[in-house]
């Protein structure tokens, strides 16, 4: 386990990270960022990655660490700085601005960060890292894309906003370019919304072999709306929108779950007319599967069947969720 | 107080605990070079070219070695296998590959530099240029006709045959009132020690070769190098140091070990190599590998009277020294377990493949062996409708017959199979509340049992440097009291140093603490033949006790009675050795049971509850037993639920990192409940038996037992291990008795995790 020879800077602010990336550009060496290491590193062990030169942006967690809770009325707004690591959003160590800790708000988070990985690499694994490695079996992602993250993403130039699920690309890869650093993954929810993650985990890496994050919102004792995302069945973490609009309008029954889960590696929304009432069977299906990805440890059929499964499973934890938090607020 | 069983904590813990542990990597001599290894990356191949110029001249290197420059120094190749049968094939193994690579991570080219990390780098200037030829990895297919052809001159990959009879099969099976027969693997698995393979080797001050050697066997490492190297074994010394787990793997000298010793010579520079992670799953020995295909007869009431069959087992691309023994001298014979039957006509054919070669691991043989008859006496009692406990009651060797030769030759001294069943079956009762609870959701709960027979404390035949057959011990009493004893096996994490000193402070009336143990040093410990096949504390204990004795008969030379330490005192100290002699091998036995659920849904096994009943003689440590017990039922669940070596279609290793290699983890064992039956052994002075693999034979059928005895309401007979969730889900599948999918509703809602708000 010896990685290929690599240069290593550590910078001391934003701005010099900028500038290291710049040196390595201007040299035509390939630069790589890293805070945690937890995913890298091993990859440069096993020479899958020959990084020429790391930069180390570990000690900025003053301009791109911690982060915060804002809220407007039912509406919470978090914004968590890249370097946080997983153990310190565990532990929601934020400005929670006078009000009190906001992560169990998101239970989804909470279900993916007792399940993500081991203790280990949650002390040190970073949630900008998570997305900026782009793997396509990683817990976290699944979550942050039901939340509807958007990244803040600065470079020598300015700053831009993108939504995660433009930022992720493929095995491996995302929007990032050379020159940018992702400084802020941001999260906004409300109140009423309930969330869960199952994820079904590799007998050996324990990445998922397939996850599941479901948000879901109850009016009137109906699905509002609910967001899926999937993780660890194909190229990228995707969202599930045929099983999302399957969901819509529909009864928090078991039915109308079973007959949206069975849809949960439809690639596209069908443009059948949303149904309101009880969803049975597979009608409205959408056109294709996501492209799925299979090995020896489980085959893509299989791990289809996994995201089913466990799409019904979590929605009937979110769901649960959410009856408690409707009860709740009755009382 | 007696100190013989007491459950005494390791006394090795607390250095190897707090870091002060002293594995090879741990010692560095000034001026140490370091050894990276080029393996070849193709399955077969013939090596046309090699070209190490460059990595000759990158930054550090001090040597490179290809199979010429070993053959110019007149080092290998490595001994082939050992008691083969007449008519084998027995392929001389090179240190370095020549002209022709039988497996994707067999040695091919040494580079030695000055950091690991200068020897990695130029290891990738190394150029070979290979011709790759058809790969064949499992043992049926590299069997069969027109199979590709791993060694030259050989007229097909059958190493050798062999067929084990007596009675009548054949009429037997005419006769019967039940067979059943079943198609079954015991699949290959990697040993994944905590610490990998190494070795630092450089010459003395008194000018020796001296080899940091992580190893089961010092004496043996020490002779087979020095025929290797063709040195007088007077001329080597092997330490062992602190050895981080074995498991078998660590028996044999390996051929990259081999290389980097030839190179400190060869450089008159010390030399070290660590093996690393990934490298481990393809240069260190795979154990089991088995397809057996085999039938039991039985009589209207369900008494067995019946084996037969053929058992192939891949050797891998080359034999190990006790490669073919595995499969010879344990599986074969260990097949009639507990069982009084008959008639026996078994063939056990060893097969050579494109893959790494196999070794012992963990019960070598015996595991096998007790997987597959359990798993035919569980079909036999589904199919005669028969409790499964009842219809191994049938059968037993009851415990008035002891000694008892069974069917295949081998005399079991004493056993009392009857006692270690019924005291599994009261202590494994059917109230655990998770049981409860897991039912209200929907899975699926079976409970699987499994006995077995286990063989230990095996003496081999070879006379040691003395001209006498036996493992040797001393025992030294200083004036001042302070015992120390020297002993010929060595551990690596069972607890020797405990168990022994707890022996010789019991034998020799000392106190524990005045006795100091010391081995794994072919200098400073008498001979001995290793630390394997559960042989220690029958071998290396009986050889302390007899030293012990011998002590104690100086001390009663003082004219009048008292205590060995004031003898010591009286005499200026004793010295005394001992010798285990060559008794015949110990039989301990077991009964275990297993509770395990099954998610229709997904195929996911969990394993619910083990109760292992064991009866491995007198407990000289009951908590060193008990650990034994553990660790072992640990790598029993890995080979039964998720460990398989895979290998694609052209031989490439696609389990070769722990992210794709899966052991089990601590968090997914349930808490090991384990009793004890005690049927002394008459074959030694301490009544003691083997121990350190029973967890590997009895839970390994004990828990397929339960999955299929939950599998059972769909009509599945048989999976074979690893029992995976996809496996599983699909014979559900395919089950015609499939339930139509749930929906997932939980009966139980409460079983949710908390809502955290």
């Amino acid at each position: 386990m010896f990685p290929a020879d690599f240069g290593y800077a550590r910078a001391r602010s934003v701005d010099e990270a900028f500038d290291l990336l710049d040196e390595a550009a201007q040299t035509g060496e390939e630069a790589k960022l890293i805070a945690g290491g937890q995913s890298l590193l091993p990859m440069m062990k096993l020479r899958l990655a020959t990084p020429q030169v790391l930069i180390d942006i570990a000690d900025l967690k003053k301009e791109i660490g911690g982060g915060g809770w804002t809220a407007q009325g039912a509406s919470f707004t978090m914004l968590i700085g890249a370097l946080t690591t997983y153990r310190e959003l565990a532990r929601d160590r934020f400005d929670h601005g006078g009000h009190q800790g906001r992560v169990g708000i998101v239970p989804a988070l909470t279900d993916a960060l007792a399940v993500l990985a081991d203790p280990q690499v949650r002390a040190r694994g970073t949630i900008g890292g998570a997305v900026a490695h782009g793997d396509p079996a990683a817990d976290l992602p699944a979550v942050l894309l039901a939340l509807n993250a958007e990244l803040a993403v600065a470079s020598r130039v300015g700053q831009r906003e993108i939504a995660l699920d433009d930022f992720l690309h493929g095995i491996y890869t995302t929007d990032l370019a050379e020159d940018e650093i992702i400084t802020h993954v941001r999260i906004q929810t409300q109140d009423a919304r309930a969330s869960a993650y199952e994820k079904f985990p590799h007998p050996a890496s324990h990445l998922p072999l397939a996850g599941v994050c479901a948000v879901v919102h109850l009016r009137d004792g109906l699905i509002e709306g609910a967001e899926v995302a999937v993780t660890g069945i194909s190229t990228r973490p995707y969202r599930a929108r045929e099983t999302e609009r399957l969901l819509r309008g529909a009864p928090p029954a078991a039915d109308a779950i079973a007959a949206a889960a069975a849809q949960v590696t439809t690639a596209q929304v069908a443009t059948a007319p949303v149904t309101t009432g009880p969803v049975t069977g597979a009608q409205g299906a959408g056109t294709g599967q996501v492209t799925l990805l299979g090995d020896h440890h489980a085959s893509a059929h299989y791990r289809a069947h996994l995201a089913e499964v466990l799409t019904r499973r979590v929605l009937h934890r979110a769901l649960e969720r959410a009856t408690a938090l409707t009860e709740g607020q009755k009382a | 107080m007696s100190l013989i069983g007491r459950p005494l904590t390791r006394r090795e813990d607390p250095p190897l605990l707090t870091g002060r542990g002293q594995y090879v990597d741990d010692i560095a001599p000034e001026g140490t070079l370091h050894a990276f290894v080029v393996r070849s990356p193709l399955a077969h191949a013939r090596v046309t070219a090699i070209d190490v110029t460059e990595a000759r001249e990158a930054p550090g290197v001090a040597a490179v070695f290809t199979a010429q420059d070993l053959a110019e120094q007149g080092v290998g190749p490595l001994p082939g296998a050992e008691g083969l049968p007449p008519g084998a094939l027995n392929p001389l193994h090179p240190v370095l590959a020549g002209d022709k690579v039988l497996w994707a991570g067999q040695p091919v080219v040494l580079v030695v530099a000055g950091t690991p990390e200068q020897a990695a780098d130029a290891a990738e200037l190394v150029v070979i240029d290979y011709d790759d030829l058809p790969a064949v990895t499992a043992a049926l297919e590299a069997a069969a006709e027109g199979a590709p052809l791993l060694h030259e001159n050989a007229p097909s990959n059958i190493a050798f045959r062999k067929r084990l009879t007596a009675g009548d099969a054949s009429k037997a099976f005419e006769r019967a009132a039940h067979t059943v027969s079943q198609r079954m693997t015991s699949q290959r698995i990697a040993p994944v020690a905590m610490e990998p393979r190494g070795v630092l080797a450089y010459t003395a001050e008194d000018g020796r070769l001296t080899v940091r050697l992580p190893t089961q066997r010092a004496h043996g490492s020490r002779d087979w190098l020095a025929k290797i190297l063709g040195l007088p074994a007077s001329e080597i010394r092997v330490l062992t140091g602190d050895v981080g787990g074995a498991f078998g793997a660590k028996g044999p000298m390996y051929p990259d070990q081999v290389a980097v010793i030839a190179a400190a010579r060869f450089l008159n520079r010390p030399v070290k190599w660590i093996e690393e992670r990934s490298e481990s799953f393809t240069a260190t020995t795979h154990g089991r590998d088995q397809v057996a295909d085999l039938e039991l007869a039985a009589d209207s009431d369900g008494r067995i009277t019946a084996m037969r069959g053929t058992v192939h087992a891949s050797m891998g691309a080359y034999f190990t020294p006790n490669g073919p023994g595995t499969l010879l001298g344990r599986l074969g014979p260990m097949l009639p377990q507990a069982y009084r039957l008959e008639h026996f006509d078994v063939e056990l054919v060893g097969v050579f493949a494109n893959t790494t070669p196999i070794g012992p691991y963990r019960g070598a043989g015996r595991p096998e062996a007790a997987y597959f008859t359990e798993r035919l006496v569980d079909l036999l009692a589904r199919e005669v409708n028969i409790d499964p406990a009842e219809l191994r009651r049938r059968s037993f060797i009851p415990p008035t017959a002891f000694p008892y030769t069974t069917v295949t030759g081998l005399t079991y001294e004493t056993g009392d199979y009857h006692a270690g069943l019924n005291l599994l079956l009261e202590k494994f009762t059917e109230d655990s509340p998770e049981r409860v609870r897991l039912t209200h959701q929907g899975q699926l709960l079976g409970r699987g049992i499994a006995t077995f027979v286990e063989p230990g404390g095996i003496v081999p035949k070879a006379p040691g440097p003395d001209g006498t057959v036996g493992d040797k011990a001393t025992v030294t009493i200083d004036p001042d009291g302070k015992v120390t004893v020297a002993v010929g096996t060595s551990g690596h994490g069972q607890g020797h140093e405990t168990a022994f000193a707890q022996l010789a402070a019991d034998l020799l009336g000392v106190a524990y603490d005045d006795v100091t143990v010391v081995f794994g040093d072919t200098d400073t410990a008498p001979f001995g033949y290793g630390t394997f096949g559960s042989r220690s504390l029958a071998a290396g204990g009986t050889a302390i006790y007899n030293a012990c004795q011998a002590a104690l008969d100086a001390a009663r030379r003082v004219d009048a009675p008292m205590p060995v330490a004031e003898a010591a005192a009286r005499l200026g100290g004793i010295s005394a050795s001992g010798s285990s002699g060559a008794p015949p091998e110990t039989y301990a036995s077991g009964a275990y049971g297993c509770e395990a659920a099954v998610d229709p849904d997904t195929g996911q096994v969990t394993l619910l509850r083990v109760v292992a009943v064991d009866d491995c003689g007198v407990l000289v440590n009951p908590l060193l037993v008990e650990g034994q017990v553990h660790g072992a039922v640990a790598q029993g669940v890995g080979q039964a639920l998720t460990e398989q070596v895979v290998y694609d279609e052209n031989g490439q290793p696609m389990s070769a990192s722990l992210m794709d290699y899966a052991v089990p983890f601590a968090a997914t064992l349930p808490s090991i409940e384990s009793y004890s039956v005690v049927t002394p052994s008459t074959l030694n002075p301490l009544g003691v038996k083997g121990m350190g693999e029973s967890g590997t034979i009895g839970v390994t059928p004990a828990l397929v037992n339960a999955v299929m005895d939950a599998l059972s309401r769909y009509g599945i007979r048989h999976l074979d291990m690893p029992l995976t969730a996809e496996k599983v889900w699909t014979a559900i599948q395919q089950s015609p008795f499939a339930p139509p999918p749930t929906h997932d509703a939980p009966a139980d809602s409460s079983c949710g995790q908390q809502v955290d708000r």
